[in-house]
C-alpha cells in the first residue's frame, strides 16, 4: 500500500547531477534561449513571473481537486449503485467506457460551447477523464470479498445492508483508494488538456493557458517554469493522496497499540 | 462413546448433484451423536465439505433432508470454522468475534461477557486489540474458534480446520480442541483428510468413498484419554491401521 518514497537521497541526488548537466550543456553548445534554456534562466523567469503563475496555479489547481472530488464521490456511488445488480451494472457500464475511452481532446470543445460556466466545463472535462479509475477499482473491490466470509455473514443470517457495510465496502476500500491515486494524476491531466483546448476563451488563465501564451511569444524559460510547476503539482498530488491513503488504511495494515 | 446417547441430527438419504452433473454425494445417512466428536474422513473431493455445508445450510441437497432433533437451527446455534481462518482483516480480535452479535443486532455490552469467556477458552487473554496480520496461523484459527463458540452453538462444525498448518501446531489445536468441547459440552462435527487426526479426536469417525461421497463405513473410538503419550500406543496405531484399510478399500474400483 505504501507508495511514499522512504529515502529522498538517491532521487534529489540525481535531480541535482541532471540540472547541472543541463545548465553545462546549455552554456557549452551555446543552445538558444528559444530553443531550451538552462535551470537557471528558468528559475528566474519563474522569479519574476511568480504571482502571475502562482495565481494560474491556483486555477488549475482549483479545478484539478473539484474533479477529483467529484470523482471519488462520482466513482464510488456509480460503482455501489452498479454493485447492487447485475442489469444495472449491464445497463450503464458500456457508457462509462464510452466516456473513457473517447479521448477528451474530441469531447473537450463541444463540452466547452455547452456548458456556459467555463470552470464548470473544465471540471466537467477533468472529471470525465478521472473517475473511471475509482469505479472500475472500487466495482472490483466491492466484489472481491472472501467467499468464506461470505458464508459465514449468511450462516448468521445477515442482512443485504450488513453484508455490504461491514463486508463488502471494507473490503472494497483499498482498491478506491489505489484507483484515486491514478485519478488524482488524470484530474490533472484533464484540466490542462481542456484549459489547451478551451485557449484563449478570454476566461481561461489556467497554467495550461500560461504555456500556450509563452509559447505563442516564445518566452520558452516562462514555459518551462509553468511545466516545472505543473509537475511539481501532480507529485504534490500524488503525495497527498498517498498519505490520505495510508492514514484511511491503517487498519488494513494493522495499528501498532 | 456411550451406547445411550442420541443423535442431535440425522442426515436421511442426502445426495448433491452440482448444475455441472458432478455428483458429489450419494444418499449419505447419518447419525450425529448429541455431546460427541463426529468426524467425515475421506480423500480429497469426496464430498465431505458439501455435507458439511449441507448440514450447516450454506448449501441445499438435491435430495434427501437433515433432521435436527430439537428443531431448525437458528442463528448462532451453529458455529463454522473454515480451513482458513476467514477473519476479517480490518478488525482487532474482539471485534472479529463480536461479528456473529453484530449481525443479531447485540450490543457490544451485551456480548462482552460471551466474547470473554470465548477468548478465555481459547487462551488469547490480552490479545484483544490485536489485528488478524499481528497473529500466527495457530492463534488465528484459534479466534476463528473463539467466533464460532460464543453464540453458544449447539454444533460446532469444522472444515479442515487444521490441515494448513503445522504438525507441532496442529497436535496443540488437537488438544486444544477436546479441552474446549469438554468445556462448553457441545458437539462437534469435524471433516479431514488425516487418518491420524481423526482416531485421535473422535468419538466416530464416518469414513467415505471418492467421489460421489457413500459412507462406507462408521467406526466408534473409544481409546480413553486422549494425550500425547496416546499416539505412541499399539492402540492408536492398531486403530489408524484399520481406518487406513477401509479407506483404501474404498478406493478399490
Amino acid at each position: 500500500m505504501r507508495m511514499r518514497l522512504k529515502d529522498p537521497l538517491p532521487p534529489t541526488l540525481i535531480g541535482i547531477a541532471v540540472l547541472i548537466g543541463w545548465e553545462v550543456a546549455v552554456r557549452l553548445f551555446e543552445v538558444p534561449h528559444y530553443v531550451l534554456p538552462g535551470p537557471f534562466l528558468i528559475a528566474q523567469a519563474l522569479w519574476q513571473n511568480a504571482s502571475l503563475l502562482f495565481g494560474s496555479l491556483w486555477i488549475t489547481l482549483e479545478i484539478t481537486l473539484v474533479a477529483l472530488i467529484a470523482a471519488a464521490l462520482g466513482g464510488a456511488a456509480l460503482a455501489f449503485v452498479m454493485s447492487r445488480a447485475r442489469w444495472l451494472e449491464r445497463s450503464l457500464l458500456p457508457y462509462a467506457i464510452v466516456a473513457q475511452v473517447t479521448p477528451i481532446v474530441a469531447i473537450a470543445p463541444l463540452i466547452i460551447i455547452w456548458v456556459d460556466s467555463a470552470f464548470a466545463a473544465l471540471v466537467l472535462c477533468a472529471w470525465i477523464v478521472a473517475f473511471f479509475p475509482v469505479l472500475a477499482n472500487t466495482m472490483t473491490g466491492l466484489k472481491s470479498a472472501d467467499p468464506n466470509l461470505r458464508d459465514l455473514f449468511r450462516l448468521y443470517g445477515a442482512s443485504r445492508w450488513q453484508t455490504q457495510s461491514w463486508l463488502e465496502t471494507p473490503t472494497a476500500l483499498p482498491y478506491f483508494f489505489a484507483g484515486l491515486r491514478i485519478s488524482g494524476g488524470l484530474a490533472l491531466i484533464g484540466a490542462v488538456v481542456a484549459e489547451f483546448v478551451a485557449g484563449t476563451g478570454g476566461t481561461a488563465t489556467g497554467l495550461a493557458f500560461r504555456i500556450l501564451e509563452a509559447g505563442y511569444r516564445l518566452q520558452i524559460p516562462k514555459l518551462f517554469a509553468a511545466l516545472f510547476l505543473l509537475s511539481l503539482t501532480g507529485i504534490l498530488i500524488y503525495t497527498i493522496l498517498s498519505i490520505l491513503s495510508s492514514w484511511a488504511l491503517r487498519r488494513w495494515i494493522g495499528a501498532a497499540d | 462413546m456411550t451406547p445411550t446417547s442420541k443423535p442431535l441430527l440425522t442426515t436421511n438419504n442426502i445426495s448433491r448433484t452440482f448444475t455441472d452433473g458432478t455428483q458429489a454425494l450419494d444418499n449419505v445417512s447419518l447419525n450425529i451423536p448429541e455431546g460427541h466428536i463426529t468426524t467425515l474422513l475421506g480423500p480429497s473431493g469426496c464430498g465431505k465439505s458439501t455435507l458439511l455445508r449441507i448440514i450447516s445450510g450454506l448449501d441445499d441437497a438435491s435430495t434427501g433432508t437433515t433432521n435436527w432433533q430439537n428443531g431448525a437451527p437458528q442463528s448462532g446455534d451453529i458455529g463454522f470454522v473454515f480451513q482458513d481462518a476467514t477473519l476479517l482483516p480490518w478488525a482487532n480480535v474482539w471485534d472479529n468475534i463480536y461479528l456473529p452479535f453484530r449481525i443479531q443486532n447485540t450490543s457490544r455490552n451485551d456480548a462482552n461477557e460471551a466474547i470473554e469467556n470465548a477468548i478465555n477458552l481459547v487462551d488469547l487473554n490480552g490479545f484483544e486489540n490485536h489485528h488478524p496480520n499481528q497473529l500466527s496461523g495457530g492463534m488465528r484459527m484459534r479466534v476463528s474458534i473463539a467466533r464460532a463458540l460464543a453464540t453458544n452453538p449447539s454444533v460446532l462444525l469444522m472444515d479442515e480446520p487444521f490441515g494448513a498448518l503445522d504438525e507441532m501446531t496442529r497436535f496443540r489445536l488437537n488438544d486444544d480442541l477436546l479441552r474446549i468441547k469438554e468445556a462448553v459440552n457441545c458437539t462437534v462435527i469435524f471433516v479431514t483428510h488425516s487418518v491420524y487426526e481423526a482416531v485421535y479426536l473422535s468419538d466416530k469417525i464416518a469414513v467415505m468413498s471418492p467421489r460421489p461421497g457413500r459412507i462406507i463405513a462408521e467406526k466408534e473410538i473409544d481409546l480413553g484419554n486422549r494425550t500425547a503419550v496416546l499416539r505412541a500406543t499399539s492402540e492408536f496405531a492398531q486403530s489408524c491401521g484399520e481406518i487406513s484399510l477401509l479407506l483404501t478399500e474404498g478406493d478399490a474400483p
